[in-house]
């Protein structure tokens, strides 16, 4: 009987994966619609990409007091960037991104911000900059080209809305003494800064500059601030940047 | 110092890319200069044209002295010349000389009296290849499957071998083709007839990329013990360089030369395994019309040359349809099928074209055995591999019928189809078959499907033959064609039982409503059998 009941068994397992693989569509295709072509490509009226970006902070017009180290202060970013194209020359669109801009400060005798210590090279200094970014652009376009970013032009206006930290590392092996700070949203640090860009680019790939037009710093309410490093705010920290961005489309 | 010596550095990274980009801009660009006349231009077909070109032209009733076979005008030439950087080359066909020029001598250009059009270059094609696989399990399954697809034997059987035939193929390079086995009959027996390097205006084309070399070996190349692995091992041939890997602009004006010598010297059928296509183009530009090479590729085929031209390997990407020339009408587009199942292979390019042609006409093995230029042979994928053993069949084909026209030949090919007269835009007509083009009949295949419409959406029965054995599967083609005989949605379902559900009711809701159409038809393809009616009279 035993055996029967496992015929069985088998029988209806048969079966029933049988059922299941009784038909498989290995092709199934719509026809492209010519008469309504895409709303959405490269280069048609709608199209949108993620991309990432990282420059460089540049030590341009920078103060002494506030120095930067080049090559160490740095600005990452992710971003999703629409565009709107008008004519196959001229689009508009917005890029919004999360930014990381990364300012290390030089530990030289004048260095004032985020304070006058003086620790010569075993100190670290940052300020780090997080903020959420709005960036309107204009886009030119150069050259005929298909279905296809190509070659261009863009300038814009970005907008951006700040979290600030102020991070002091200081380690020395031979005295033992070793500390770390971080100051969050510091008062004299402003939340909100905007900037012009522009940039050059060639499908994916394209270099841009940023320059911040507003300040990082307020003017010290605290007198002892005033007192302590003789100037009424600290010393403006670099403003143009300069790196490349990777569209990922 | 050292910031003084960044900042320096920097302004100079910056100057250049963006002197660069700016130049790139200005700089002088590649054009057509399309002439107004041919004006006191001679000509001499009999000095002009190969003795097989004279032969073809005859054929096809067409005159041995047509005005786009002329010169152009040596005068118009000159007054080009100076008003341009440089030339790079002309066209006879199209009345067209090729320069470099910058805006300023384009502007001057084309007030000239004898300039009739300026149109900037297209550039960009790439081949249609995708990539090697050095070795499959089956790999000799799919040496001996890509001929006998095709029903290779009964041409063997016959003793077709595509000679008499002369092929031109253009490619990116032939290194190895005087020097490897596999194409030494050729070579030996001086069937290699002319050879020339559009790219450097050179007799050797033997350097470069090798995928020239794989896809010469498709149309007439043998494998290590003689046997073929292109079916046109008889065949004679000319070899174009014409592509450069990324070099803008010259493959167009490549492929142009390229196809009026080919014809000069006596070409009938020619191999093109490229294609251009977002670089330049939308996809609503792929109406065999728009693009320099379409126009050249119908005007071939109208001077009685067969161009068969990879339909390209854009299926799986964000483009999927053909490129251009394959959008050509009278350009037999090439499609891929997977060697193990014969069903599209997935980067194979869809059609139609813009204006609804159908397109692929034909496909073949999109991953074919290949000779390569060290005398080795691999598996290489692409629809470029499928398009030649297209073209060896068609040198078969015009041995077996010497006195078909091009445009007849290329509906024979067509009408061989596995699937004639089924097809959708991912097979055009299927594989084509060597037993319709020696009787041109195809056998009488039993009725063996009934249709039926519920409610649950369309149903197929097999009725024969119907029995399945446990683990067979067989493949069921069906499509549905709006009123214009445009097809709008076709599937390939593998099936091991008699009764199925082919398109389910939201998928017709879907048709109908983006439709508007009543008179849809549907036609179902199995096993030989070929259906197709009204949806209402499901």
């Amino acid at each position: 009987m035993k055996k029967y009941t496992y015929i069985f068994n088998l029988l209806i397992i048969m079966m029933i994966s049988l059922g299941i693989s009784a038909q498989e569509t290995i092709l199934d295709e719509n026809t492209y619609d010519y008469k309504d072509p895409n709303l959405f490509g490269q280069n048609r009226p709608f199209y949108l990409h993620y991309y990432l970006g990282y420059g460089l902070i540049t030590p341009y017009q920078q103060d002494i007091r506030n120095e930067i180290i080049f090559g160490k202060s740095f600005e990452f970013e992710l971003g999703l960037r629409f565009k709107y194209r008008f004519t196959n020359w001229l689009s508009i669109g917005t890029s919004m991104s999360y930014d990381i801009m990364n300012y290390r400060i030089n530990q030289n005798a004048e260095n004032i911000f985020p304070n006058n210590n003086y620790y010569i090279d075993e100190a670290k200094e940052k300020f780090i900059s997080q903020s959420f970014s709005l960036l309107p652009y204009l886009r030119i376009n150069i050259g005929r080209r298909g279905n296809k970013i190509g070659k261009y032009m863009d300038i814009g206006y970005f907008f951006n809305w700040s979290g600030n930290r102020v991070i002091e590392k200081y380690e020395d092996e031979k005295s033992e003494l070793h500390y770390k700070s971080v100051y969050i949203n510091p008062t004299y640090a402003i939340k909100n800064n905007q900037g012009i860009f522009a940039s050059i680019g060639n499908q994916r790939y394209s270099i841009y500059a940023k320059y911040r037009i507003t300040n990082l710093f307020y003017n010290f309410t605290d007198q002892n601030y005033i007192d302590a490093y003789g100037v009424n705010k600290f010393p403006e920290l670099p403003r143009l940047t300069i790196g490349i961005q990777i569209g990922l489309f | 110092m050292m910031n003084q010596f960044k900042k320096i550095t920097i302004l100079i990274l910056i100057s250049i890319f963006f002197g660069n980009w700016v130049q790139g801009q200005q700089n002088e660009q590649a054009y057509w200069i399309f002439l107004s006349d041919k004006n006191d231009v001679t000509f001499d077909p009999y000095a002009y044209f190969d003795q097989k070109a004279i032969d073809r032209r005859m054929k096809h009733n067409l005159s041995l002295s047509h005005f786009t076979d002329w010169p152009l005008n040596n005068s118009y030439i000159q007054i080009v010349k100076e008003n341009s950087d440089s030339i790079l080359g002309q066209t006879r066909w199209f009345n067209a000389i090729a320069v470099m020029a910058n805006p300023e001598q384009i502007i001057a250009l084309q007030k000239l009296s004898c300039v009739r059009e300026v149109r900037p270059m297209k550039y960009y094609a790439v081949t249609a290849a995708t990539e090697h696989i050095s070795s499959t399990s089956d790999i000799d399954n799919d040496k001996k499957n890509q001929l006998e697809s095709m029903e290779y034997h009964l041409f063997q059987e016959a003793g077709i071998d595509g000679k008499g035939v002369r092929i031109a193929i253009f490619d990116g390079g032939f290194p190895g083709v005087n020097t490897i086995s596999a194409l030494k009959p050729i070579i030996e027996s001086g069937r290699l007839i002319m050879t020339w390097d559009f790219t450097k205006n050179k007799e050797n084309v033997f350097y470069s990329i090798s995928h020239g070399t794989n896809v010469m070996s498709c149309i007439g190349g043998v494998d290590f013990d003689g046997n073929a692995i292109g079916m046109a091992t008889g065949a004679e041939y000319l070899l174009a360089k014409t592509e450069i890997k990324r070099e803008p602009y010259s493959e167009e004006k490549n492929w142009l030369e390229a196809v009026e010598w080919a014809d000069k010297n006596g070409a009938e059928i020619i191999n093109s395994s490229l294609g251009y296509t977002s670089d330049r183009y939308f996809q609503e530009d792929m109406d065999g019309e728009k693009s320099l090479v379409a126009k050249a590729a119908n005007m071939a085929a109208s001077k009685g040359i067969l161009v068969v031209n990879a339909a390209g390997n854009d299926g799986d990407s964000g483009w999927e349809i053909i490129g251009t020339p394959a959008d050509a009408d009278s350009v037999l587009a090439i499609g891929g099928v997977s060697p193990e199942s014969l069903i599209h292979i997935s980067f194979s390019s869809y059609g139609p074209t813009a204006t609804g042609t159908m397109k692929p006409n034909v496909c073949a093995f999109g991953q074919a055995y290949v000779a390569e230029k060290g005398g080795g042979y691999s598996i290489a994928s692409g629809t470029s591999f499928a398009s030649p053993l297209v073209a060896g069949f068609a040198a078969c084909a015009l041995q077996a019928n010497p006195n078909l026209k091009t445009m007849e030949l290329f509906h024979l090919i067509e009408q061989s189809g596995h699937l004639y007269p089924y097809f959708d835009y991912a097979h055009g007509f299927g594989i084509p078959q060597a037993s319709y083009i020696l009787n041109q009949t195809r056998d009488s295949i039993p009725f063996s499907l009934n249709t039926s419409q519920s409610s649950d959406g369309i149903f197929a029965e097999i009725l024969y033959p119907g029995k399945f054995q446990i683990g067979e599967y067989r493949y069921l083609y069906a499509n549905i064609s709006n009123s214009d005989g445009l097809i709008i949605k076709y599937k390939v379902i593998k099936i091991n039982q008699s009764k199925i559900e082919v398109f389910s009711n939201e998928e017709l809701e879907d048709l109908f409503f983006d439709q508007d159409d009543s008179n849809l038809q549907v036609s179902f393809f199995y096993s030989g059998c070929h259906r197709s009616m009204s949806i209402q009279e499901l």
